[in-house]
């Protein structure tokens, strides 16, 4: 990384945001088996 | 975007460059390193898996069995596809992201860089899984690169391997999206809100978002696959109460935004060359922001547009089809204003804008086609046949990889520092245009004709066109080697390259004030935009 490193405020919102994202992610994973599930019900 | 900077790059600490030998590479966290590892790595999957598409163009030259069995035909086809897709185009549109995002915004590098190392060597991990996949017993994966139950369930061994590096693949782009979008959001120079940003970060933005949305849900579908074929789940299985449509369903859900993931990069691209090489302003930036965002949106409400034939409700297929009709009027709006930035500009040709200007004419036909195959009546008739197969290359190839190879030469002397040889580059331009023409425009014929795709073997009636793209093909292809020798020329010496490189480049960016090549480490003190 260059010397011009982020503020502390920067890097509070950069984690955040990425954790964010990832858990958006996660939950749109999830979220499409469960409805293969409820569709695979005989 | 505002153009007027004023920036305190004077300061340019080279006193820390990179470490030296092969821990370079493999531990780097420098966006410009990483950049240039995705682009690398992006080439020699293009090579990979266009010496696969001549296996397949080399087999369909003449009727008959001559060269490869149909298996290894039906393999060909589907991991030239994969490479293609995940492999080449997308790794090559982040390997420009990773270039020229911090460099166009101002920031010293991506806000995660660790996370960016990590996420280049997951996808190296996963084309080596699926590259190794060939050699199973059983055979690689052969069941087309949309992976439909229940035919890929009948993959050998190469099975769990190919699922695995798409799970390998799909994280390492979710990890590479979050990493722009955390970017773009917060490390952008002062004064640069987000309707000064330049189209390639805008574009990429709303890539990066789409990435997001749906690559987990192609990583949900393979995993209901993974789970159908080995621990006995019936996701996809009609017998256990599943429903095999219901995967072309999710898969397509993910699909059609995928398009875009390819293609907005692109118009991005050529709405940072047009203009350069106009000498003028981007006609519409604000529109061209707003079009890119309505196409973001409507990849997603179309997907069922590639199942017409699966049989669905006639509303459903009015839906489809309308909303399909909606993306041509975004798309046209960017058309309309490229063609308008070059209207009474001062035009030059050089090789980036003489590739984005076969981007515009030659993805403009690969919109029409798919246009033609989005009234849904008419869909029954092109419906896999080498139409389809005609459209979706005319909009990959001469599409993003044109507009991939466009950025390429526009940034080449930034990266470097030497200008490459024009006279070449030009040559490759017309080798390139001359027989992706040849290759792809005779598809149309075939599939009109009725020829099915993904078959090794047809009947007489379409031997002449076949042969016609098998020459195309082969010309293509060893057209691009002179773009492997241009870019190794230029990277190994050449004419330095001024900081601003092209002359329209002045006020187009801030990439353009930074010296050539590129240092190590730019914009160290934040440069302020006006």
């Amino acid at each position: 990384m260059a010397e011009r490193d982020p503020t502390a405020e920067q890097r509070r919102r950069i984690r955040r945001s990425a954790i964010v994202l990832a858990v958006v992610a996660i939950g749109i994973y999830v979220a499409f088996i469960a409805s293969g599930v409820m569709k695979a019900q005989p | 975007m505002s153009t007027t900077l004023t920036h305190g790059h004077a300061a340019v600490h080279d006193d820390h460059g990179p470490a030296k030998g092969i821990m370079r590479w493999l531990t780097t966290t420098n966006h410009k390193d990483i950049g240039t590892m995705y682009l690398i790595f992006s080439l020699v999957m293009f090579l990979t898996g266009g010496a696969m598409a001549l296996v397949i163009r080399a087999e369909l030259f003449m009727p008959g069995m001559q060269l490869v069995d149909p298996q290894f035909f039906n393999t060909m086809t589907t991991v030239h596809a994969l490479i293609m897709v995940f492999g080449a185009v997308m790794p090559a549109t982040v390997g420009l992201a990773n270039w020229m995002i911090p460099l166009q915004i101002g920031a010293p590098d991506m806000a995660l860089p660790r996370m960016n190392n990590l996420s280049f060597w997951l996808l190296v991990s996963a084309f080596s899984l699926l590259i190794l996949s060939l050699f199973m017993p059983g055979g690689g994966p052969a069941a087309g690169w949309t992976l439909y139950p229940p035919l890929v369930l009948q993959t050998g061994d190469a099975f769990p391997l190919a699922i695995f590096a798409i799970h390998l693949a799909g994280a390492s782009s979710i990890m590479g999206a979050i990493n722009i979008i955390v970017t773009i959001m917060n490390l952008r120079a002062p004064g640069m809100g987000l309707l000064k940003m330049p189209l390639f970060v805008w574009t990429w933005l709303i890539t990066a978002y789409l990435l997001i949305a749906v690559m987990p849900v192609f990583a949900g579908a393979v995993t209901m696959l993974l789970t159908d074929h080995f621990f006995h789940t019936t996701f996809f299985a009609a017998a256990g109460g599943g429903d095999p449509v219901l995967y072309q369903h999710i898969f397509w859900f993910f699909g059609h935004p995928e398009v875009y993931i390819m293609i907005l990069p692109a118009f991005g691209i050529v709405s940072e060359i047009i203009p350069t090489f106009s000498r003028k302003k981007l006609f519409g930036y604000d529109a061209m922001v707003y079009a890119t965002a309505s196409i973001a949106f409507l990849s997603f409400i179309v997907w069922a547009h590639h199942m017409f034939v699966v049989g669905m409700p006639l509303a459903g297929e009015m839906f489809f089809m309308l909303s399909t009709m909606l993306i041509a009027v975004p798309t046209g709006v960017k058309v309309f204003n490229w063609t308008a930035t070059m209207w009474r500009g001062s035009l030059t040709f050089e090789p980036p804008m003489l590739f984005a200007l076969a981007f515009l004419f030659l993805f403009t036909i690969g919109g029409f086609s798919g246009l033609m195959m989005g009234i849904a009546p008419a869909d029954f008739q092109y419906h896999d046949t080498y139409f389809i197969v005609a459209h979706f290359h005319y909009v990959l190839v001469p599409g993003a990889v044109f507009a991939i190879m466009a950025g390429v030469y526009y940034w080449l002397p930034k990266w470097t520092g030497h200008m490459y040889d024009i006279k070449l580059a030009n040559w490759h331009f017309w080798l390139s245009t001359v027989f992706v023409n040849v290759l792809f425009f005779p598809q149309h014929f075939l599939g009109l004709a009725g020829m099915p795709r993904r078959i090794p073997d047809y009947s007489t009636q379409f031997a002449d066109w076949n042969m016609v793209s098998s020459i195309g093909g082969f010309g293509f292809g060893l057209s691009q080697l002179l773009f492997v020798y241009i870019i190794i020329k230029c990277a190994r010496g050449g004419a330095k390259a001024s900081d601003r490189v092209w002359e329209g480049a002045y006020n187009h960016g801030l990439e353009w004030t930074v010296p050539s090549p590129a240092p190590y480490h730019t914009f160290e003190d934040a440069p302020v935009v006006k």
